[in-house]
């Protein structure tokens, strides 16, 4: 994916066939952290803990939900992608990149809790099964793409993805 | 107006005139409380209670006829609202957070003592802590002025009050099905006690640390933003805490009150980072 302009509150990438089918692919894992497994403290005595867990529990969820609509209707919409020779040119706005960024997470770091959440990614490729394919292929994608949004916004230069 | 299947009606988008020192929510409320996403609904006690610092600046609505009460529904909104005792219906309310400064002291002080609000820092935030899609709730930033009235109320410069300034004919929408009552005064919804002397030892928060934990699979990149992004940070203070979180395997990002640390808690997790809020004990 290749940054074509960027400002303060547009961008316009270039995006290739294949590229275009694996940030697809990578989306539609989304939400990939099990709901509850952020836990609000490690001590037990802040008041009203449980509670308190209870709601942000039930705020990341009503949040995933939304947020999973946001992005279906982004890259549902016919007008988004402009194809043309080589692929498609696509433009996304801060706030747009700023979703994508956490839904790309999302499905990165659900990935490696799906691995075991291994503590290296040596350990990760060493633990490589037929069965954990699938979660190590979706973490690279979702890191590939979110090092580029990162780039695009912060100082437009294009990653080096090796 | 459209429906759920619950019977509990959309939100409609109206289009009003808006103060410049304060956004305001609209929230459809059923007979008892705020309609909450599936066939369920959030009494309006505990909506002041969650919220905290909001102000009930007027509320306005009615009842459907053709909706019918619930089995074990209580009423919570007022008889003024309940034409013929009761039924199913909506109430639309305005509410507007405060700022921490409009607060009266008693108010902050038993807040704190409480330790509560967890979604009394962001209007985001409401949104997410009831689980209401945009279909339910909406935002509303008004365009105009509001004015402090003798009563202690707030208008609407030209306009008698905010509901009025909602009325259908006002905003080129098909006018409700249901009779709007007259509108209630200005009132506090949190159940706030009131406190006759001012506990100074509340004014001592004992402060909450924000932790970030590390972890090997968030990009180094990806953490500098967040931390950019949640707290405001310029791009070298949140490299140095991202190294910090990176080589020490954690990082104190902040120290706050609960419920402010409660609210970067959220939003750090919300980005996927593996953060905490201790009790500081120091």
């Amino acid at each position: 994916m290749k940054l074509l302009r960027g400002g303060q509150k547009k961008f316009q990438f270039e995006i290739d066939r294949t590229e275009k089918f694996l940030l697809f692919h990578a989306l539609k894992l989304y939400p990939a952290v099990p709901a509850s497994h952020h836990r609000l403290s490690k001590d037990r005595h802040i008041p009203n803990r449980e509670e308190n867990q209870h709601l942000l529990d039930e705020a990341l969820k009503a949040q995933r939900i939304e947020q999973r609509k946001q992005i279906e209707s982004l890259l549902n919409d016919p007008h988004r992608f402009v194809e043309f020779e080589d692929g498609y040119r696509i433009s996304f706005t801060r706030e747009e990149i700023e979703w994508l960024l956490q839904a790309l997470n999302d499905v990165r770091v659900g990935s490696w809790i799906a691995l075991g959440s291994p503590d290296q990614q040596a350990e990760t490729k060493k633990r490589l099964a037929k069965q954990a394919a699938p979660h190590v292929m979706a973490m690279d994608v979702a890191g590939y793409f979110e090092t580029d949004f990162l780039h695009a916004i912060t100082d437009g230069t294009p990653p080096d993805h090796e | 107006m459209q429906f759920f299947d619950n019977g509990i009606p959309k939100a409609e988008k109206l289009v009003v005139a808006a103060p410049d020192d304060g956004e305001y929510l609209l929230l459809p409320f059923s007979d008892h409380g705020l309609a909450h996403e599936h066939d369920d609904f959030l009494p309006v006690e505990r909506l002041g209670r969650r919220l905290g610092h909001v102000e009930l600046l007027d509320r306005r609505g009615g009842f459907h006829p053709g909706l019918e009460r619930h089995d074990g529904d209580r009423g919570g909104m007022g008889d003024a609202h309940e034409p013929g005792g009761g039924g199913k219906g909506v109430l639309f309310i305005f509410i507007r957070q405060r700022s921490r400064d409009e607060h009266p002291r008693s108010v902050r002080a038993n807040h704190k003592k409480r330790g509560r609000h967890l979604a009394a820092v962001a209007h985001a935030e409401l949104r997410v802590m009831f689980g209401l899609g945009e279909q339910v709730v909406e935002r509303f930033k008004l365009a105009g002025r509001l004015q402090r009235n003798d009563s202690g109320g707030r208008k609407i410069k030209g306009q008698e009050s905010v509901a009025d300034g909602l009325k259908p004919a006002a905003t080129g929408q098909a006018p409700y099905p249901f009779p709007m009552p007259t509108t209630a005064m200005p009132e506090v919804l949190p159940d706030i006690e009131q406190d006759s002397q001012t506990d100074a030892s509340n004014d001592l928060d004992p402060g909450y640390m924000v932790i970030c934990w590390d972890d090997p699979v968030n990009l180094m990149e990806y953490v500098t933003h967040v931390f950019q992004t949640v707290f405001g940070w310029e791009r070298k203070k949140a490299e140095k805490k991202m190294r910090e979180v990176h080589n020490l395997g954690k990082s104190l990002l902040t120290r706050e009150s609960l419920e402010k640390a409660e609210f970067y808690v959220h939003q750090l997790q919300k980005y996927n980072l593996h953060a905490t809020l201790e009790r500081d004990t120091k």
